[in-house]
């Protein structure tokens, strides 16, 4: 039998590559294995020919008459010369993913009617409606789990469809092969595997170091210094190439940032629209631009075979997800470069996400006894954010977690309770928090390493056998690139940020009373502005200061930049006054209001009152905090209205405050509101992905 | 599921239904089955056996063809229950230890290859009594229901039903209120019953078991309504008819089909008002009143302990 499989594959293996072709160490071993009932996991580095093992593979399953092969992947695109050599084997390939949704009933015909050999399938278009409908008629053959290290227990954060990956090769029958590759696993990840896989696995593994990759450390602390550093030297890079941020907004910021001063820069998040992120795809492929600035989103579905350069903004949260990130540079090329920004701000932001990462157990309990008290007849999201105060991201994170734990289901758009019983297991997850800060802890180890870079990173994926890449930092004894950034960049970076101003966006309706529905708002606000995100570096700092300072009130700093930044808009909105949001507790926004129109030759006028009521920051979500915004302002009676105003508040966050007031201005006769605010506090656009 | 049990699953299960290849029948499974114990083989060996192997099981050139193409449909059938594990449901095939016993027992060759279950499979291995009657009662039904589920509670038995409305949701209700057990064979929608919130508390105390040998999202048909009662009665140490139609509907023929096979005692509400009842008590159902004391083991005679077969 063995020596038939040998046989075959060798056979095919020439057919592609000629006569005197043979397999790397390795290759044969896993394909015999994968045939003959093994669950199989191969761990090699990008380059060594994974997919040439589940090509041969499939090709003779096919030949037996079996089902189509299935590889679950989140990184989509096949290189050309791997599909050359699918193509050479007779195989018809298809890649099922989100790109591909208008064609996606006639592959799935196709791999009905038994006319495809092998899709690959990214794990969130394989659980969609439309492919779990056609899969009980489409038989499948072999089912590989490439980067199957997404999959491991600690590896996801709520991502339900590696879960449920996971539940289901736990217990897929022995009849169905199956293939796990990674190039990206330490110990810990592969023992994971292997516990779903079966304790028979055979793994393959060999030596993980990627030769064509330099690594130097950049010690930058504050963003100027980092803005400053790729300004320079992002143009001296060859080719094109990838900075990873943490945040989307990080991401915003430092695109516009190189636009502006003349780089071809492009924003890449799951913040963004399909079609951008498709384009920016796109464009990067075609070399029409520089550098993608991008969160963890592009490592999970991109592969570009000529990336030069991979910068870190931030600190990536573990050695894993480094490797990974800095292995999409310089496949197909000899050299590439990559650099790895850090700072104390870097674990601050890292703590911030590993706190966040579970609901906490109030959270989750509010939560499922809402689901609960709908059992019957299922309740939407949107409804569980009227049964409990608690911020719409922190809900759905929750409701996250319980589908994760099976607690509750999601069927069409309604939830319902399982018959599996509420149940918050602290310990594990604390385990789990333990685990993200020992792998934090090893990315510090990285920095301060005097070693070789490399050496190091592979050494943390349990490779041992690897020797000094001689091409790093360390190993040359001298940077190749600058460590710091020239005083004239560095002015450029500062004078940017310190003119970082957001946008507030109106809110266009209201809900209603039962929060089923919505209710328009005739003439919804201005598109409004606001000076800092609340608590960041520089001016939202010192909102902070002067918030909480003793006496409270605002510096001039605040004062004069927000003058500034106001006197635009005064012009070309064609203001006629100022006015600002009332509260009970103090008059700091009365006084800076007053300060502004004072600066602004402008006259301050009170148009509104507040009756007392609980702070709004103590309202978590949206419903309650339009539902208390609502009880807490009116119009000052029989007051004159201004034509167009600016409103003041210090701080914004749901932006309900300044959508009622607005609303309650405009229906007395205000032509147009126009919001500011000097700091912004909600979560917006903080996302990793 | 071990190996074996991945097998019947493999070969029997109906989720995958739009499939153009027919799952094995129970008696087909059996057939299988049976020819795999006389050659001394094991069904996870089905997957690796060559022609001449099939041959010599006298399985023909076709049957083996529908064999290898069902035992094909792994990756799909995974995709398929973990849907439903998802939501709590799991699977029990004749090749579990879980599997109810005394249903093997009784049923033999017909009893099916495969439960879907909700809740603790192990109160299947409580001793139970169980009630049939109409899905129309009146209040006096409903007392005399109440009543004797009481007593047959306080004896320490679990309460075996179909859990449709009517006498099965009055037995069942009362039982639970009693802190006792209950199992329910459904003869279908498994998942809409496990959206009630009761239903949901009730198997969180680990009160409530319920099983379908139906996809346990398919609607009503009579043909499994049929086949569920004999469940009921060779789950029970004994089974109490509460109201039966005469010559019509389920529990009229459910009853008659017992007594013909002599699954378990039956034992019938001994009241003049109802002909279906007074007839099954002349084909030998035991009458009982108001006042039974609930011991189903008090009989004309007593039924054998059940026999343990190894059967697959």
């Amino acid at each position: 039998m063995d020596a038939m499989i040998h046989a075959r594959a060798s056979e095919i293996l020439r057919t592609i590559y000629g006569a005197d072709a043979t397999f790397r160490e390795g290759q044969y071993e896993a394909i015999e294995a994968t045939l003959t009932h093994h669950r199989t996991l191969v761990v090699q580095k990008t380059g060594w020919g994974k997919s040439l093992v589940y090509f041969v593979c499939t090709k003779l399953l096919r030949d037996q008459g079996q089902g189509v092969t299935m590889v679950v992947s989140p990184l989509l695109v096949l290189m050309e010369n791997q599909l050359a050599s699918a193509e050479a084997m007779g195989l018809h390939c298809a890649v099922l993913n989100s790109t591909t949704k208008d064609r996606r009933q006639e592959q799935l015909d196709a791999m009905r009617a038994g006319e495809l050999d092998l899709v690959l399938i990214t794990p969130e278009t394989l659980f969609t409606d439309e492919v779990q409908a056609a899969l009980p008629s489409i038989p499948i053959g072999l089912f590989v789990i490439d980067e199957a290290h997404c999959i491991s227990d600690w590896g996801h954060d709520f991502r339900l469809e590696y879960t449920r990956l996971y539940r289901i090769i736990r217990q897929m029958p022995k009849t169905v092969p199956v293939l796990g590759t990674t190039a990206t696993a330490n110990d810990r990840v592969i023992a994971d595997l292997k516990q779903q896989l079966g304790d028979d696995v055979y793994i393959s593994r060999g030596e993980l170091m990627r030769r064509s990759l330099s690594i130097q450390i950049l010690p930058l602390s504050t963003s100027a210094e980092r803005y400053a550093w790729i300004l320079e030297n992002v143009p001296r890079l060859p080719g094109s190439g990838i900075i990873y941020c943490l945040t989307q907004r990080d991401c915003d910021y430092l695109a516009d940032f190189l636009q502006k001063n003349g780089i071809r820069a492009v924003a890449y998040h799951s913040g963004l629209e399909q079609t951008e992120t498709n384009d920016a795809e796109q464009r990067l492929r075609e070399n029409q631009i520089k550098v993608l600035v991008a969160t963890i989103k592009l490592g999970m579905g991109y592969d570009k075979g000529d990336i030069s350069f991979v910068i870190h903004y931030q600190q990536p949260s573990n050695i894993v997800a480094y490797y990974q990130q800095i292995g999409r540079a310089g496949r197909s090329i000899d050299r590439a470069y990559t650099f790895l920004m850090c700072g104390e701000e870097d674990r601050m932001i890292q703590e911030y996400f590993i706190e966040t990462a579970f609901p906490s157990e109030q959270e989750a309990r509010a939560v499922y006894d809402a689901v609960l008290s709908h059992a019957e007849e299922g309740i939407t999201g949107r409804a569980v954010e009227g049964l409990v105060n608690i911020r719409k991201a922190r809900v759905d994170k929750a409701l996250m977690f319980l589908r994760n734990e099976e607690i509750i289901v999601k069927d069409g758009a309604r939830y319902y309770p399982t018959l599996h019983p509420f149940r918050y297991d602290r310990a594990h997850y604390e385990a789990i928090k333990a685990v993200r800060y020992r792998e934090q802890q090893q990315m510090r180890e990285l920095v301060h390493t005097q070693g070789c870079l490399s050496r190091f990173v592979v050494n943390c994926l349990d490779d041992t056998t690897a020797e000094d890449c001689g091409i790093c930092r360390n190993c040359l004894g001298y940077p190749e690139y600058p460590e710091h950034p020239g005083m004239d960049a560095l002015r450029i970076a500062q004078t940017y940020l310190e003119r970082l101003i957001l946008p507030i966006e109106p809110r266009k309706q209201f809900p209603s009373k039962d929060f089923t529905g919505v209710f328009k708002i005739p003439v919804p606000n201005h598109e409004g502005l606001c000076l800092s995100k609340y608590g960041d570096p520089g001016y939202g700092m010192l909102v902070k200061q002067g918030k909480y300072g003793t006496p409270p009130g605002f510096c001039e700093e605040l004062i004069g930049k927000s003058a500034t930044v106001l006197r635009d808009v005064v012009r070309t909105h064609g203001i006629t006054a100022v006015t600002c949001v009332p509260s009970l507790r103090s008059t700091i926004v009365a006084d800076l209001a007053e300060a502004l129109a004072q600066r602004l030759r402008l006259p301050f006028v009170q148009l509104l009152e507040k009756h007392g009521t609980r702070q709004q920051k103590d309202m978590e979500n949206s419903y309650h905090q339009c539902r208390n915004a609502w009880r807490s302002f009116a119009c000052i009676p029989d007051i004159s209205m201004p034509a167009r105003v600016i409103l003041v508040d210090d701080i914004v966050d749901s932006r309900w405050t300044m959508t009622v007031c607005g609303y309650l201005l405009t229906q007395a006769g205000c032509e147009s509101v126009f919001p500011f605010a000097l700091a912004d506090s909600s979560e917006n656009r903080g996302n990793e992905t | 599921m071990n190996q074996n049990a991945e097998i019947i699953f493999l070969l029997c299960s109906h989720l995958l239904a739009d499939v153009d290849c027919k799952p094995l029948e129970p008696s087909e499974w059996s057939r299988l089955a049976d020819r795999l114990m006389q050659a001394g083989l094991e069904p996870k060996e089905l997957p690796d056996m060559s022609d001449s192997t099939f041959g010599e099981l006298a399985i023909g050139t076709e049957e083996t063809r529908r064999i290898r193409q069902l035992l094909r449909r792994g990756a799909n059938l995974t995709f398929e229950l973990e849907k439903y594990q998802s939501m709590g449901i799991s699977v029990v095939t004749r090749a579990d230890a879980g599997y109810p016993k005394m249903l093997k027992a009784r049923l033999g060759k017909r009893c099916p290859p495969l439960f879907y279950y909700a809740g603790d499979l192990s109160l299947a291995g409580k001793k139970c009594v169980g009630y049939v009657g109409s899905r129309n009662v009146d209040e006096i039904d409903q007392r005399f229901t109440e009543q004797t589920v009481s007593k047959v509670d306080a004896r320490g038995y679990a309460i075996v039903s179909g859990g449709a409305k009517g006498v099965d949701t009055i037995a069942g209700d009362t039982a639970l209120r009693n802190g006792s057990a209950v199992i329910s064979y459904l003869a279908d929608s498994m998942v809409k019953r496990i959206r009630s919130r009761d239903v949901i508390a009730a198997i969180q105390r680990g009160q409530l078991l319920l099983l379908s040998a139906v996809k346990p999202d398919l609607g009503f048909t009579a043909a499994s309504a049929m086949m569920r009662n004999r469940y009921i009665y060779a789950q029970s140490v004994g089974t109490v008819v509460v109201r039966a139609d005469y010559k019509k509907g389920g529990t009229w023929s459910g009853a008659v089909d017992c007594i013909k096979h002599e699954i378990t005692p039956v034992f019938c509400w001994d009241d003049p008002k109802y002909r279906g009842n007074q007839a099954l008590i002349k084909l030998g159902a035991i009458p009982i009143g108001e006042n039974w004391d609930g011991d189903v083991t008090k009989l004309p005679e007593q039924p054998e302990e059940p026999i343990q077969l190894t059967l697959l």
